[in-house]
């Protein structure tokens, strides 16, 4: 791999959903995404937030492959899309697990899509658990979780196949405040210690800004990239992070823009 | 590219061309398959034959006696069925010592095939029309008095109790947030109870009456008109979809004029 | 964005009513079972006393004490015992070839949206058609003996199995779909490992309906072939000689027979499938 490759490569990426019948019970035609181009380097942690209905699931699926868009090419490690690809993991707001299966197996569902299992890959997601907190659980059902825990299941499991690339769609999106800063303080945690690139969805605004080495601030629907802000930390980031004025500063930022591009599209 | 096979749309051209084409092989089929032999054993009658038994000269005379009939049987039973079910139920879902008390039963009843209670209802109501509508009453009750029940049973806790802090009486609950409720579990009860209402009515025909299109089933299986048989059974596929449509619009018709639910 | 999936991620306890109440088993058992007893025994000697006050015939409704002495009656035993494997023989058969048949049609329909077009006006047209209508057809074909009772069942049992299995792999969550094909899941691999584990319970539950169904089509199919034998033929006879303690006798077997089948096997593996699989309704 080289330094000049990129993880992930957006350009002029539009998509519009079909609208479907005719007369009165129509439904049109509507462009979520307009005009998005982004650079996605290996080994970072980009957020991309908006307000609701920007488009920014669509974003993800376009990378994933879930979606063909409309226009616009979408590159992963340099090669074009064209459906979903075995280096990429992904979690997604419902955590998706499947009920009939225990923790362990949950999570090697991705591994066993491709193949036998190895003893290796149950070593490496042993690990992931274990990193995620989870040590001990690994032949638990679902339903006897909580749903924070489902949720790092259902991101161990994205980490499973030992992707290159780990995809989320506003995984915490569904928790309570505080079990969400913990699951960001873990996420954090794993994603430096799996040195991934990792794309997270999100419209939490502390969330993206402790998480990420970049935040991508999409304008309101159609989406397209207004501002991309930096925060200047350290990979390691903590709970203590947030309680600083340069974290609240940051914040600051990206709500103003975020404000902005509201108000700006839809006035 | 992601659509799941169950849920994709499927109006497309290949879909009528299939449409098209296996109903003109099954129509080929039917009128060149069977021998057109009357009294063969295993005889199916002929495209043509059927369609005749069905045209101006079949005997609609017969058809539309029998069928006036059944469902004169099927309608009045299920009326029975339907305000007996919805007494009962309302009075089952208020109390639950009981509904605790009866549900084993009703449940047990439930699992008798309603049929076998046609040979009872013969020796009761004799041969003529009430021994049918006995017989199809009795098969329609019970989906409806357990949905019935089941509604008033399951009445939104939240609801009851927004109702009581606004002062509602038991009384007025009952009219205004129980019984609006229940519009839709007895909706629910009598789309399957329609169904069995017209299948009972047949069956009751069939082990003994003396009109009715269960009768005339089996006057024209025993006299070998076949063609008759399956104009018969077609008029059936007819009425039996009027009828499904029916309760589709009457529920589309109320619950469109209900305030809520 | 899946706003509506939302709700179903925090842990519900299982079953907190039941976790809730501390009372021991023997007691919780008593609780339970005393009113069903209490209105059973009250019910039939209501029947009883009314019986022997107005002296109503025995032919409008038989005395409880009348239809257990038939019961207890070796020749009634040994009838109903007969007539019952026979009956249950046609169920079984018809509803493992008519459930199999639907539930593989339905599979057909779900995974092929031209088959599921194409057949999709027959399997309504032949659903709206009063099946039973057909019996007199069925006995001229099939004769009036087993083959016929199984038919005339396993058409019943058929349709029920394709429209819950089609209900059921329609019903399969969306996301769930979607995470497999994220994961680069084959088709197969999404009908296998996704679909069909998702709609086990669904399917099962129409597997109930097919059974209750399959259990009236050989009723149905005894009523109209004379040789065909079984519950059906010995209900008409007993109908014959106007016997309607023994009628009454016949339809409490076939109700225990119809709850063995209907509530408790079935109740037992809807359970079992529905604990393990989780329904997703």
């Amino acid at each position: 791999m080289t330094t000049t490759e990129h993880a992930v490569e957006l350009a002029g990426l539009r998509h519009v959903f079909a609208g479907r019948g005719r007369g009165r019970r129509a439904v049109r035609d509507v462009e979520a995404v307009a005009n998005v181009d982004l650079t996605v380097r290996p080994g970072e942690f980009v957020s991309i937030v908006g307000p609701s209905g920007c488009g920014k699931s669509t974003v993800l699926k376009a990378i994933a492959g879930l979606l063909r868009p409309t226009a616009g090419t979408v590159r992963v490690w340099g090669e074009p899309v064209t459906g979903p690809r075995r280096d990429i993991g992904i979690a997604l707001q419902d955590a998706t697990l499947l009920p009939w299966r225990d923790v362990m197996f949950n999570c090697l569902f991705p591994v066993e899509l491709h193949g036998k299992v190895a003893d290796e890959d149950r070593e490496r997601v042993s690990g992931l658990l274990e990193r995620a907190g989870l040590a001990g659980f690994e032949s638990r059902r679902p339903k006897e979780l909580s749903g924070g825990m489902r949720q790092r299941v259902a991101i161990c499991r994205a980490l499973a196949d030992d992707p290159r690339l780990l995809l989320l769609d506003e995984p915490f999106g569904a928790l309570d405040a505080l079990t969400r800063e913990q699951m960001n303080i873990d996420l954090n945690r794993v994603w430096r210690e799996t040195g991934k690139t990792a794309v997270l969805i999100t419209h939490g605004i502390e969330e993206a800004v402790l998480l990420s080495t970049r935040v991508v601030i999409l304008s309101e629907r159609p989406g397209t990239v207004v501002e991309v802000v930096t925060p200047p930390f350290p990979r390691e980031r903590t709970k203590e992070l947030m309680a600083t004025p340069e974290f609240a500063e940051v914040c600051g930022r990206v709500r103003d823009r975020l404000f902005a591009a509201d108000v700006g599209v839809g006035g | 590219m992601t659509v799941p096979p169950a849920r994709a749309r499927a109006g497309t051209a290949a879909g009528w061309g299939g449409l098209v084409v296996v109903t003109a092989v099954l129509l080929a089929a039917w009128q060149i398959v069977p021998s057109g032999v009357q009294g063969d054993g295993s005889s199916v009658p002929k495209l043509d034959a059927t369609l005749k038994a069905l045209g101006p000269s079949g005997e609609w005379g017969e058809y539309l006696k029998a069928l006036r009939v059944t469902l004169g049987e099927a309608f009045l039973g299920l009326l029975i069925g339907l305000v007996a079910g919805v007494v009962l139920g309302v009075l089952l879902g208020e109390s639950k010592i009981l509904r605790q008390g009866v549900y084993p039963y009703a449940v047990a009843l439930q699992a008798l095939p309603p049929i076998a209670l046609a040979p009872i209802f013969v020796i009761w109501f004799g041969f003529g029309m009430t021994s049918k509508i006995g017989l199809v009453g009795a098969a329609t009750l019970f989906p409806i008095l357990v949905s019935t029940m089941a509604g008033v049973a399951e009445t939104d806790r939240n609801r009851i109790e927004m109702a009581t802090a606004f002062g509602a009486s038991r009384a007025q609950i009952r009219m205004r947030v129980v019984f609006p409720g229940l519009v839709a579990p007895i909706f629910s009860g009598l789309e399957i109870s329609v169904v069995l209402s017209f299948l009972a009515a047949i069956a009751g025909e069939l082990i003994s009456a003396n009109a009715g299109v269960g009768v005339i089933l089996q006057v024209y299986q025993r006299d070998f008109r076949l063609a008759e048989e399956f104009a018969v059974l077609l008029i059936l596929v007819a009425v039996g979809l009027a009828l499904a449509s029916l309760v589709r619009v009457a529920r589309h018709f109320v619950m469109e004029r209900m305030p809520d639910e | 964005m899946n706003r509506a999936t939302a709700e179903r991620v925090e842990p519900r306890g299982p079953a907190l009513s039941r976790g809730t109440w501390r009372a021991g088993l023997p007691a919780r058992a008593a609780f339970l079972l005393l009113p069903p007893v209490a209105v059973g025994l009250a019910g039939v000697l209501l029947i009883q006393l009314v019986i022997s006050r107005f002296e109503i015939s025995g032919v409008v409704i038989p005395k409880p004490t009348d239809v257990f002495a038939v019961m207890r009656s070796d020749i009634f035993l040994e009838q109903v015992g007969q007539s019952t494997w026979e009956t249950w023989k046609a169920t079984l058969i018809g509803f493992a070839l008519g459930a199999g048949t639907g539930v593989l049609l339905g599979l057909l329909m779900a995974e092929s949206r031209i088959v599921r077009f194409v057949l999709y006006p027959y399997v309504v047209a032949f659903q709206s058609l009063p099946k039973i209508a057909l019996a007199p057809v069925c006995a001229l074909w099939l004769g009036f003996g087993l083959t016929m009772k199984f038919s005339f069942a396993a058409m019943l049992a058929f349709f029920p199995a394709v429209v819950a299995t089609l209900a059921a792999l329609a019903a399969v969550p969306e996301t769930r779909l979607e995470m497999a094909a994220a994961f680069h899941a084959s088709r197969r691999q999404r009908l296998l490992r996704i679909s069909l584990p998702s709609a086990v319970p669904g399917i099962v539950s129409g597997l109930e309906i097919s059974m209750a169904f399959a259990l009236i089509g050989a009723i149905v199919g005894e009523f109209v072939a004379p040789s065909a034998g079984g519950l059906g033929q010995l209900l008409l006879s007993y109908s014959e000689s106007i016997n309607v303690a023994a009628e009454f006798s016949v339809l409490v077997v076939l109700m225990l027979l119809g709850v063995a089948q209907n509530k408790i096997l079935f109740g037992v593996l809807r359970a079992g499938t529905e604990r393990f699989f989780e329904s997703s309704r």
